[in-house]
């Protein structure tokens, strides 16, 4: 599994998984099965986001093609930490499978899901200009 | 005799005028009268006599003659007379011619005739003249003769004019004394005046003297009466005769108030200081006439203090010129003296003696006043002080021993009380500097511990206050607290040995260590040379560990009753001592060691003796009996000792049980691995097998085995023995029946040919009772062989028998024959192998679990296979055992013939099994397994993805929860393959709760962690049951229905 993470918007993180690393495009590529075995991995990797003071955080799950309760759990920890920063985390593209099993979890109900990362950035810059006034 | 002159009336004249007008001195006015009437007037002699005009008494006589003539006595006083019979009449001053004094009546015939003599002349005649003052006093008598020229008067020719001259003359005369007298009368008034004036000013000066020394003597008798302090009173007193005398040295020597006497100067100026030695020294010298005893200088204590007068310079050395030493008496007792010296002459006048007597009276009123003061103080305090325990030291401000109560003395060993020798002694105790400073500091210094000759103190030294805070000495208190210290190091030396006794307990965990340690620790501190720890083995105190004291021994020592002493010490659980065994008419005398002492204590932990301590001194040893702190610290090691036994024994049992679990798991394990794995599935026909391990496992074995021709071998065997070695030797003759029995058809050729196997194994001693039976699926035919197992039970409609056949055990005999039976089981048969547990088992009223009871239970259930039928039999045996407490392995085996549909559903089409470990890697390629056999069922890529993440989250949940994330257990999947669903079967072997994470929440924030797992197991799948089969590790089930319309893939 490889994660990556890039800077979108100077405040804003995305975060994309793969299965591995492909030089010429410079992306992640291949599906990647998020479950007990290398959740912690990824728990990492959002939490150093979260060290470096960086809290509105995008994930994008679209080569995730499955999903167990420690992966649900690391995602729903990042947002939970997020949320305590003032910030926001978000998911970004789920396969079928993994929305489904999002929105049986009722994952889906906390943490906000978008199809298009537009939106989803839409979503986040607004939260921070809106968390800067105050 | 010359020729008369006539009267020079100038002469006369200047004469009368110098008398009147000018105030002439009484020698004077005799001259100039005297002149005038011989020279002047002209009359040969005279002679005159004046008087005091007040008292008549003469002033002065004077005459021209030589030798005088005076005016006799008696002519005198008739002169006087006249001149008070006249002196109404006349002022002016009176002047008689006597012609004839022979005739005369106041004439002095014998005088006259004297003169008449004397002179060789008759003397007849003579003027007399008398003097009188203003107011008629006599001031004088004239005579006025011519006895010297041998002429009588009147024969002179100028007689009659010389006459009339003497009465102006006398008249001036009589003024001028007057005058005189008038002026020295004034004189003396004037003088008088100066006189009063000076003795005014003298009055005045003494008035103002005696008021400062009245105002002096009042303040000084008000302050001395507040005050209690020797030394302020002296100082008082000094202060006082400051102000009135003006002495440069003032000295005072008291007797009594430092022992040996004390010196107090005050300098009103500079002085050397050898002056004030020779000051003290005089003093010393002044005093000791006074007093009985014996003033050594070297030992009275001086003090000099100085009024500072800096400028005044004194001539060096001073010369002293005035002292005064006052004896200072109190009630008939002289109580010191008190000197003032002085380099002026006369410094002291009477007045300021007086004074200095009156100070001094007062200083010894007072000083004898505070001395009954203090007597009585000291009086009262010695009571008290004397009554008080604690050991009394008083000292005062000049640290000198004031009071020693006897307690002090006794304690610090001062036979003769005295400053010195109490000094020494806390020299020696080494808190004289302690006292020193704490007398300076006035800090008090409390509890010091200090230790002398073996004697332990707890010492206060606290200064003394009065009401104005100056120290009016130090209180020193002396706690013995030797015995305290004594029990303090008993108490420190039973810690240490208890500290010991803990380390022991700590570091030794087998009592049998702790025991043999215990006892030599125990020899050590008892001193003892014998000894014995009985600990309680059911009802019996059994000896554990012993020195030089075996049971034979031990026994000996008894009472006369026969009851051993530490039978009676069990019998009463008290401390249990003898001493002088030899002479102690309850003991028996007859034995073989001679002992002085025996001291049996119970060990006891909460209330109850677990044991017993025997200690023992042998006799004619140097301490043959303990102390009171010996035997205390032997009790308080043995009471520890007793929670360290009793701590060693619990955990020798902990230990025990821990073992026995750890055996029970490994055996748990073995038995699960070697039993097997896969159950044969048959058409028509269902095997079953459950096999619960007791608490304690046990030899149980079945096995099938898949022959040739699709024929099943079915066996079960029983090894004797528990444990471990069992799970060992059923791990071998698995190992020996799978590599022979393959290729054996017949059971009898099969039990023969083991038998021999086994009873050459050097390693199997053992006898193996073991039934064996080949089942044919296809003719449901059973050929069956015993080799002293319990026979098989068949059940057919509403009956049942045992299939059985004769022969011993496997590897009893080497050359053992078996027989086989033959029998055709038809439809609705069950068969029953069954270990002895299952037949043996007994419910708690001793009722027994028979056959009759499967029975019913066979009946009851015809269509239902082999596993459900055998899960409903160990339903009911658990209700009917329940709580199960079995001490043996219940081991079933069933076959079960059903040719029904139904029955053929219930079978499954396949079963796959798969074991894995709880490494994590291992999730994925259940993953994949999961997947590979969903797919070829035909289930929708929906479920197969719900059926992956159900059977990873149980996967999950037993790595987590059965084996704490440890990688080393066991967990074995069982896919159950049927036309209609799919069963996983999950089991593990791990201690944890796998029952806690099933029951599952709905909600969200719940459900992180492992209950999110459950929670999408539910959701997931569509039955989950959860199976506790064993006592070890769980079983769960999961179900999942293939959807209708599905596809049923290759089956």
């Amino acid at each position: 599994m490889e994660i990556i993470k890039s800077s979108v918007h100077p405040q804003i993180i995305k975060v994309e998984i793969g299965a591995e690393y492909n030089e010429g495009q410079k992306k992640v590529v291949g599906t990647v099965e998020l479950d007990i075995e290398n959740q912690a991995h990824f728990v990492d990797v959002i939490n150093a986001i979260f060290e470096d003071g960086r809290v509105y955080v995008m994930v994008d799950m679209q080569n995730v093609s499955y999903i167990d309760s420690s992966g649900l759990w690391a995602l729903f920890e990042g947002h939970k930490k997020a949320a305590q920063k003032s910030g926001k985390l978000v998911l970004l593209q789920p396969t079928k499978d993994v929305k489904r099993v999002l929105d049986i979890t009722k994952m889906s109900s906390k943490i906000q899901v978008f199809a298009e990362e537009k939106l989803a950035m839409a979503q986040l810059i607004n939260d921070a200009e809106l968390a800067d006034r105050e | 005799m010359t020729h008369a002159t006539p009267p020079s009336t100038k002469v006369v004249q200047d004469a009368i005028h110098t008398l009147k007008e000018k105030v002439v001195a009484r020698d004077d006015i005799v001259k100039k009268f005297c002149s005038a009437i011989t020279q002047g007037i002209g009359f040969p002699d005279i002679s005159l006599i004046l008087f005091n005009p007040t008292d008549g008494a003469v002033l002065l006589a004077h005459s021209t003659l030589d030798p005088a003539w005076l005016i006799p006595i008696q002519e005198r006083e008739w002169l006087i007379k006249q001149v008070q019979k006249t002196a109404a009449t006349t002022t002016s001053p009176c002047i008689r011619y006597i012609a004839d004094r022979d005739t005369h009546p106041f004439t002095d015939k014998q005088q006259l005739h004297d003169d008449t003599h004397y002179f060789q002349f008759d003397c007849k005649d003579a003027i007399y003249v008398t003097l009188l003052s203003d107011d008629n006093a006599v001031l004088g008598i004239a005579a006025i003769y011519g006895w010297r020229e041998q002429r009588r008067l009147s024969e002179d020719p100028y007689f009659s004019e010389r006459l009339s001259l003497v009465p102006p003359l006398s008249e001036a005369t009589a003024i001028a004394i007057d005058n005189l007298l008038v002026h020295q009368r004034i004189e003396g008034l004037l003088s008088d005046k100066r006189e009063l004036k000076e003795r005014i000013q003298r009055d005045e000066e003494d008035l103002k003297r005696r008021l400062l020394e009245l105002t002096v003597l009042y303040d000084t008798s008000n302050s001395l009466g507040y005050s209690l302090n020797y030394t302020q009173i002296v100082g008082i007193v000094m202060d006082a005769l400051g102000k009135v005398l003006h002495f440069d040295i003032c000295t005072i020597f008291l007797l009594d108030f430092v022992p040996g006497g004390e010196i107090i100067t005050r300098l009103s100026r500079e002085i050397d200081d050898t002056f004030v030695k020779s000051a003290q020294t005089n003093i010393i010298a002044a005093t000791s006439p006074f007093i009985k005893r014996r003033v050594l200088p070297e030992t009275v204590k001086t003090s000099v203090t100085k009024i500072e007068i800096p400028h005044i310079r004194i001539e060096n050395p001073p010369i002293m010129r005035s002292f005064a030493n006052v004896p200072l008496i109190f009630k008939e007792e002289v109580i010191g003296m008190l000197n003032v010296c002085s380099t002026l002459r006369n410094a002291f006048t009477r007045n300021e003696m007086t004074f200095l007597h009156t100070m001094a009276n007062q200083l010894s009123a007072n000083l004898g006043r505070l001395k009954i003061i203090k007597r009585l103080e000291k009086s009262k305090m010695d009571a008290v002080i004397r009554s008080m325990t604690d050991g009394v030291i008083m000292m005062d401000d000049t640290d000198r021993l004031e009071i020693i109560n006897p307690a002090a003395q006794d304690m610090l060993r001062i036979k003769h009380p005295s400053t010195e020798a109490v000094l020494e002694r806390l020299s020696q105790m080494k808190i004289q500097t302690l006292y020193w400073e704490t007398a300076q500091s006035g800090d008090p210094s409390l509890e010091q511990e200090i230790s002398y000759k073996g004697t332990y103190f707890s010492v206060n030294i606290v200064p003394v206050f009065d009401s104005e805070d100056s120290r009016v000495g130090t209180v020193l208190v002396f706690r013995d607290f030797t015995e305290l210290h004594k029990m303090n190091k008993v108490n420190s030396q039973r810690l240490e040995v208890i500290s010991k006794v803990d380390a022991i307990i700590k570091s030794i965990s087998d009592l049998d260590g702790l025991l043999s340690l215990l006892m030599e620790f125990i020899m050590t501190v008892a001193n003892a040379e014998m000894g014995a720890i009985q600990l309680l083995n059911g009802r019996n105190f059994q000896t554990r560990v012993h020195s030089n004291f075996p049971d034979k021994i031990r026994r000996e020592y008894k009472f006369i009753s026969g009851e051993t002493i530490s039978e009676y010490t069990a019998k009463t659980r008290k401390l249990c001592l003898i001493e002088n065994y030899l002479h102690n008419p309850k003991v028996n005398h007859q034995v073989k060691i001679l002992i002085d002492s025996y001291l049996c204590i119970p060990i006891m932990v909460k209330d109850q003796s677990i044991g017993l301590l025997n200690i023992a001194r042998r006799y004619g040893t140097d301490h043959p009996h303990w102390s009171q702190d010996e035997i205390k610290t032997l009790t308080t090691i043995t009471n520890l000792s007793g929670t360290a036994i009793y701590n060693a024994i619990l955990y020798q049992e902990t230990l025990k049980k821990q073992k026995l679990d750890q055996e029970l798991k490994i055996a748990n394990e073995i038995q699960t691995k070697l039993l097997p794995e896969v159950i044969p599935q048959l058409i028509g026909a269902s095997i079953g097998a459950i096999s619960v391990p007791a608490r304690e496992i046990g030899g149980d074995y079945y096995d099938f085995f898949e022959l040739e021709n699709g024929h099943i071998g079915i066996c079960i065997a029983d090894i004797v023995g528990k444990g471990v070695p069992a799970g060992l030797y059923m791990a071998m003759l698995k190992s020996i029946l799978h590599t022979h029995l393959m290729g054996i058809s017949s059971p009898k050729e099969a039990l023969e040919k083991i038998n021999l196997l086994l009873f050459r194994d050097p390693v199997i001693q053992k006898f193996v009772p073991l039934f064996y039976a080949i089942f044919n699926p296809n003719e449901k035919t059973l050929v069956y062989a015993n080799a002293g197992h319990e026979p098989a039970v068949l059940f057919r409609n509403d009956h049942h028998q045992q299939l059985d056949t004769e022969g011993f055990p496997l590897g009893a005999l080497a050359e053992s024959r078996y027989e086989e039976k033959t029998i055709t089981l038809n439809d609705g048969d069950t068969l029953l192998l069954f270990t002895d547990g299952f037949i043996e088992s007994r419910n708690d009223k001793g009722l027994r679990f028979d056959v009759d009871q499967v029975q019913s239970l066979v009946t009851q259930t015809p269509n239902i296979s082999s596993t459900a039928f055998l899960e409903k039999l160990y339903a009911q045996l658990k209700q009917h055992l329940d709580p199960i407490e079995a001490s043996d392995d219940v081991t079933v085996v069933s076959l079960r013939i059903n040719t029904s549909a139904t029955a053929r559903e219930e079978s499954p089409l396949r079963i796959k099994k798969i074991r894995v470990t709880s490494a994590k890697r291992f999730v994925k390629r259940i993953r994949l397994e999961t997947e590979s056999i969903a797919t070829e069922m035909g289930f929708s890529d929906e479920d197969i993805f719900n059926l992956k993440l159900a059977i990873n989250e149980a996967q999950a949940n037993v790595i987590e929860h059965a084996y704490f994330g440890s990688e080393k257990g066991d967990i074995l999947f069982e896919f159950r393959i049927f036309s209609d669903r799919l069963e996983v079967i999950i089991k593990d072997f791990g201690p944890g709760m796998g029952s806690k994470t099933i029951k599952g929440e709905d909600h969200l924030d719940e459900l992180e962690g492992s209950g999110l797992g459950v929670y999408l197991i539910k959701t997931m799948m569509d039955n989950v049951k959860y199976n506790r089969t064993s006592k070890v590790g769980t079983e769960l089930c999961l179900t999942k229905y293939l959807k209708k319309g599905a596809a049923h893939g290759n089956h």
